[in-house]
């Protein structure tokens, strides 16, 4: 990595004791942030410690109280994105701000004031891709958004950036929405980027890819710098999450040595469309013990979603889904609490909480017909306080007094009302989706410590994460989603997360420990070699090369039919005709864009 | 010289019991300032037309009489919108809910679905309220459903079905039901009136010429109800529920067709209601104009009261005094104009329950 020396170089932002305060907060106490050309500048920190704050106020979307702010030397005092845009500072928000049903040169084009007036965009296309090849981003320039995978949208955001000149890069969370591969590309593109002399700066709270990708770092800590461009040599991952939280942070989850009970859910045949009424779920079967956690892996899109809302009633499916011997598929939502269900959703905010009322009303949303809290047609508020004041106390909820309204609780202490809510009720099933996004490092451990208990204690657990170390560190058995299918299950003893970083991304799962009868192999796209599968996937079309694989042995877990019916899903994958690779994923990513891209139910 | 930058509004975190009463008292005192100087601008001594506007309504027990008895409809409606906003179900179509229940209320006499001469009093008017509320119900229910079941926007389906039960009614006043070829239907038998103060004249010689009818208390028990609905019972902790998040409130089991096909009958229930009341109390036949557009005062009057039913009792009193008044005053608009204003200042002043106006002065290099 080449980056200038510091010395006889003009930083390209420096940023001096920066105050930002929102009301009742203080975002940034007197920060200080210097970003050299050519490097890349990690800024670490839990959620809420300041890092996107210090951010939009480089971008102008906020003016600090105090503080001064160079670019290249020069002061500077942006009132809004443009100025800053103006100056050569670009950001690459979590939350892409893209036209769906565009092309990748239109939306690079949007805001532009040239071409004025005629559109000759072959001659965009081209400067487009000539700029993508000059920082080695792979992107059609003519390909729409919707036909985009997230990684590939994410390109034409740092494109758009690019395109209008700017030599500051603000990636926010850049990998937050990526799976593992597309985020090691995203590395090397950015590394690449660097070293032709771009500035970055990269916002992050995963310690692993600071460690891989940052040349220097700055923590932040309740909005203070704890550490002030430090190099990265010499830090443990645990030394920089003590930074970052203030305490030594366990990373070993307490799980007990247990074998999974009887069977409490089976999922059998399950298809289901998606919001676009696409199919989203294809044949899925699955079953589920007391005290097992199921994790569920997949990049973003792949059904995940669809299969938590079909078996919360939430969608309607065909097939049929046991939950203690009742089938709960198609009934309503109320059905299924009864069975026993409780529910994590992925949108803590928009489904799993009403934000305008009170802790209490929050906590007793799926037991206001039950005594104490209601008599007859009564409602007694008294009691539900007096339930939720209990729970709070338990579950150690931050608030003032269960009056409080759910949408003043940070995210960590909503997600507990969530767990208090469900937990509490001693459900048998527990369906957690995405439990410890956006969470920080104290209150990820939390959640994962309390659903573990849940394990020890009988209940089965479903969870379906975008986080692999987390499947990894929680799960019995790991299911890869693709496609709507689950191309393969893992039993513990067997996890690999580059087998499954390989299975997310559609490649069959082979070339597992252990070993088979190659009779029963019935996959047909086998390769000996993955990386030969991510490189070209025109290998699904090779003849079947016998290659003894683990599918049969993890699947055995089960001694239900399910292995053949998941068996013989597999060959289904590669029938499509032989194409090019950027053809051929354009293809896949289409599917997977699609899929992604869901609008809100209502 | 610049503009002071961020802009110069902030969120609230907590708004204070106190602030949103302060608001909305605050919100009418503005209205009637404005309105102060726009008679100012037409001329007229704003205090003089303001202390006449004041003693048309509370000036005598008959005019007090007279306030409560236009609050009355207004109050129905109001409870019924308060209740169906509360779930975020915008029922604009109060106005021809009452106008059905008006209809069924008449069809008891004009059919005559009983024998006048033989059935007791109360029976008639007991059959008169049912079918009301069952008229507004019903009606309420198209909406309700093609809501309920195929989202269909509930304000334009509301809105129209206004102008359906308008020329439904027109149909039978001009035609069948046309007493001697006028747009109304004979006046009913006493057996079919709502009893009023007036009626008592011979015992309490005060009560004479008092035109107040029973069905203020139809108001004030609906409002009793309205209340313990929404803040004692497990159903309106549903509706609470299903109006601030209703993607929660499907996720907790709650079934929200048949609660929003419900609120609405309800909602429609009270507004028939309102139009029995007027046809038995008031005007004591079916006519073109029995209603001043109660029906859509009848939101205001929930917007105003915050929705709250207590509220609505005291805030459909203010506007059945400015529908009064407005009868004594030239141009009668006046009264429609602090009306307008004041629904304008209020749902304006929902900003100030939310954001604090804050000067932030602007960061040092701004000035240089």
């Amino acid at each position: 990595m080449t980056f200038y020396e510091e010395t006889n170089t003009v930083p390209a932002v420096e940023m001096q004791d920066i105050v930002l305060r929102f009301p009742g907060v203080l975002a940034n106490d007197h920060v200080n942030f210097t970003l050299y050309p050519g490097e890349i500048h990690a800024l670490l920190g839990e959620n809420g410690a300041g890092k996107s704050t210090l951010m939009n106020a480089l971008m102008g979307l906020y003016r600090p109280e105090s503080g001064e702010i160079r670019i290249h030397g020069e002061r500077v005092s942006f009132n809004s994105p443009r100025d800053a845009i103006a100056a050569g500072i670009g950001m690459v928000h979590q939350h892409f701000m893209l036209v769906e049903n565009q092309t990748v040169t239109e939306n690079i084009l949007i805001g532009l004031d040239l071409p004025r007036f005629a559109l000759n965009l072959k001659k965009y296309d081209q400067e487009i891709s000539s700029l993508a090849e000059q920082f080695g981003i792979h992107i059609d320039p003519t390909a729409r958004i919707w036909q985009l995978s997230v990684g590939e949208q994410q390109r034409v955001e740092i494109l758009k950036i690019l395109y209008r000149g700017a030599d500051i890069l603000i990636m926010d969370e850049p990998t937050a929405v990526l799976a593992p591969q597309e985020a090691d590309e995203l590395i090397a593109t950015l590394k690449g980027m660097a070293a032709q002399g771009k500035s970055i700066a990269f916002i992050s709270h995963k310690l692993n890819e600071v460690k891989q990708v940052a040349d220097k770092l700055t923590v932040l800590r309740r909005g203070r710098v704890t550490a002030e461009r430090i190099n990265l040599q010499g830090f443990t991952r645990e030394s920089l999450a003590s930074l970052m939280v203030g305490r030594e942070v366990i990373f070993n989850l307490h799980k007990s040595e247990q074998t999974a009970g009887r069977e409490v859910m089976r999922l059998e045949d399950i298809s289901a469309l998606n919001n676009k009424n696409l199919p989203a779920l294809r044949n899925v079967n699955l079953d589920l013990h007391e005290g097992e956690i199921l994790g569920i892996a997949g990049v973003a899109g792949n059904g995940q979603s669809e299969l938590v809302e079909v078996i919360t009633g939430l969608r309607p499916c065909s097939g049929r889904i046991w939950l203690e011997g009742k089938d709960i598929a198609n009934k309503p939502p109320s059905f299924s609490i009864n069975q026993g269900l409780a529910h994590i959703p992925e949108d803590r905010i928009g489904v799993g909480s009403a934000p305008n009322l009170s802790l209490t009303s929050n906590i007793i949303m799926k037991r206001y017909d039950q005594q104490p809290v209601s008599k007859k047609w009564q409602l007694n508020y008294l009691a539900a306080d007096k339930l939720a004041g209990g729970l709070k106390t338990e579950y150690d909820i931050q608030a003032p007094d269960v009056h409080t309204q759910a949408r003043k609780l940070s995210g960590g202490n909503l997600q507990k009302l969530i767990l208090a809510r469900e937990l509490s009720s001693t459900p048998r099933l527990v369906v957690a989706m995405q439990p410890t996004r956006g969470l920080d490092v104290g209150a990820i451990e939390n959640v994962q410590q309390l659903l573990l208990n849940q394990r020890t204690q009988g209940c089965a657990i479903l969870l379906v994460s975008e986080d692999l170390d987390e499947l990894l560190s929680l799960s019995d058995r790991i299911a890869v989603m693709y496609e709507g299918r689950i191309v393969g299950i893992l039993d513990s003893r067997d996890f690999d997360i580059t087998q499954i970083g390989l299975m997310m991304t559609g490649t069959l799962p082979q070339r597992l420990p252990g070993t088979a009868n190659p009779e029963e192999t019935t996959c047909e796209g086998s390769s000996s070699n993955p990386d030969d599968i991510l490189e070209d996937h025109s290998h699904y079309q090779e003849p079947a090369q016998p290659e003894p694989t683990q599918v049969e042995e993890s699947l055995s877990v089960n001694e239900e039919p399910i292995q053949e019916s998941l068996l013989s899903e597999l060959p289904n994958l590669p029938e499509e005709p032989p194409l090019n690779l950027t053809e051929k994923e354009r293809v896949l990513r289409k599917v997977l864009g699609e899929k992604y891209k869901q609008g809100d139910q209502e | 010289m610049k503009i002071p930058y961020p802009v110069p509004v902030k969120r609230t975190e907590d708004t204070p019991k106190w602030l949103p009463v302060v608001t909305s008292v605050g919100a009418v005192l503005l209205a009637f300032i404005i309105s102060a100087l726009i008679l100012a601008a037409t001329g007229a001594d704003p205090f003089k037309v303001f202390s006449y506007m004041y003693k048309a309504s509370f000036g005598s027990w008959g005019a007090l009489s007279d306030v409560i008895v236009k609050a009355t409809p207004l109050m129905l409606i109001g409870l019924g919108c308060s209740l169906a906003f509360r779930m975020r179900l915008w029922n604009i179509g109060a106005e021809g809910q009452f106008f059905v229940g008006a209809f069924m209320a008449a069809a008891v006499v004009m059919v005559p679905l009983v024998d006048l001469e033989t059935t007791p009093a109360w029976v008639i008017i007991s059959l008169m309220a049912v079918l009301g509320m069952l008229g507004g119900a019903l009606y309420a229910f198209i909406a309700g459903v093609l809501k309920a079941k195929l989202n269909i926007n509930e304000i334009i389906i509301t809105l129209m079905l206004n102008y359906i039960a308008v020329l439904w009614n027109n149909y039978w006043i001009f035609g069948k039901w046309s007493e001697a070829g006028f747009q109304m239907t004979k006046t009913f038998p006493k057996v079919a009136w709502l009893p009023r103060l007036a009626d008592f004249a011979k015992q309490v010689p005060a009560f004479s010429g008092i035109t107040l009818h029973v069905g203020i208390l139809f108001g004030l028990i609906s409002a009793v109800i309205v209340y313990l609905i929404i803040y004692r019972s497990k159903w309106g902790y549903k509706i609470t529920l299903i109006g601030d998040n209703r993607r929660a409130a499907r996720y907790a089991g709650i079934n929200i067709t048949a609660n929003t096909i419900l609120v609405f009958m309800i909602s429609g229930a009270l507004a028939g209601l309102a139009g029995m009341t007027e046809v038995s109390g008031v005007v004591h036949r079916l006519q073109e104009r029995i209603s001043t557009s109660y029906g859509f005062s009848g939101v205001i009057v929930a917007w105003l009261a915050k929705l709250h039913p207590f509220a609505v009792i005291v805030v459909s009193i203010l506007f059945g005094a400015l529908l009064v008044a407005s009868r004594e005053i030239q141009p009668s608009g006046i009264s429609f104009l602090i009306q307008g204003i004041t629904l304008f200042l209020v749902i304006s002043s929902d900003v100030l329950l939310k954001y604090q106006i804050k000067w932030v002065r602007p960061a040092k290099e701004s000035a240089q």
